[in-house]
């Protein structure tokens, strides 16, 4: 993974795990569906971040 | 928690059969279509508990023929694929009445730092109330905010009653 970059300067979508802002998570409403925004990446990572943001919700 | 991703999310990927099959193998439960692969998907693909589909069109929709023609095609679709719901961002529509006319599953997007309006509760809640429209809830797009990033999502937490979704 490519190193952190603010979603303010850049207007991307990067992964949860990778931006080091789990403290968005804390406003997810797991009672909710959740579509996890990403910018295009392989499938390794989105497997990472689906069981990142999972363990976070169970 | 049902979880998942947009299919334009994978990398060199185009076929969306590829996209969703790698997603159930994934565990997605929810998965969000792609404006770009909505004609290759004939059914609601199976295995997912929640389907939608982010919605593009080439120009906002307003009170016009076009837009009309692109809604109709749009609420027929909803129908054949049992869409749970359509995520549309705000600056796509010029008419908020004209969108309401249809039997579309509506859910409407707070926009990034990147576009000067319907990023904050105050810009946004009002339409969302006079129309009857749920929002989907972008935390990264109120993280995009770099100054009252938490007055944004607290503002739109307490407008949870009309939080359909979040996105992340």
């Amino acid at each position: 993974m490519s190193g952190y970059r603010d979603p303010g300067s850049t207007g991307r979508h990067l992964p949860l795990l990778e931006t080091k802002q789990a403290s968005m998570l804390e406003v997810l409403d797991t009672t909710l569906h959740t579509i996890l925004e990403i910018d295009e990446c392989p499938a390794e990572i989105l497997a990472t971040e689906y069981r990142y943001v999972l363990g976070y919700g169970m | 928690m049902m979880l998942g991703f947009n299919t334009g999310t994978l990398r060199n990927a185009h076929d969306p059969e590829q996209i969703l099959e790698l997603y159930r193998e994934i565990g997605c439960t929810a998965v969000e279509l792609s404006h770009s692969h909505i004609a290759a998907i004939d059914a609601r693909p199976e295995g997912f508990g929640y389907v939608s589909l982010h919605d593009a069109p080439p120009q906002p929709y307003g009170d016009d023929e076009a837009s009309r023609a692109l809604l109709v095609q749009l609420q027929e679709r909803v129908l054949r694929l049992a869409l749970d719901r359509v995520v549309l961002h705000p600056n796509s529509v010029m008419d908020w009445s004209i969108i309401k006319q249809y039997d579309i599953p509506w859910g409407i997007e707070n926009l990034d730092a990147r576009n000067e309006r319907f990023g904050t509760p105050e810009e946004l809640v009002p339409i969302l109330e006079e129309y009857d429209l749920p929002l989907v809830l972008d935390i990264n797009h109120c993280a995009t905010r770099t100054t009252h990033r938490s007055h944004l999502l607290v503002g739109f937490k307490s407008f949870s009653e009309r939080v359909s979704l979040n996105s992340t």
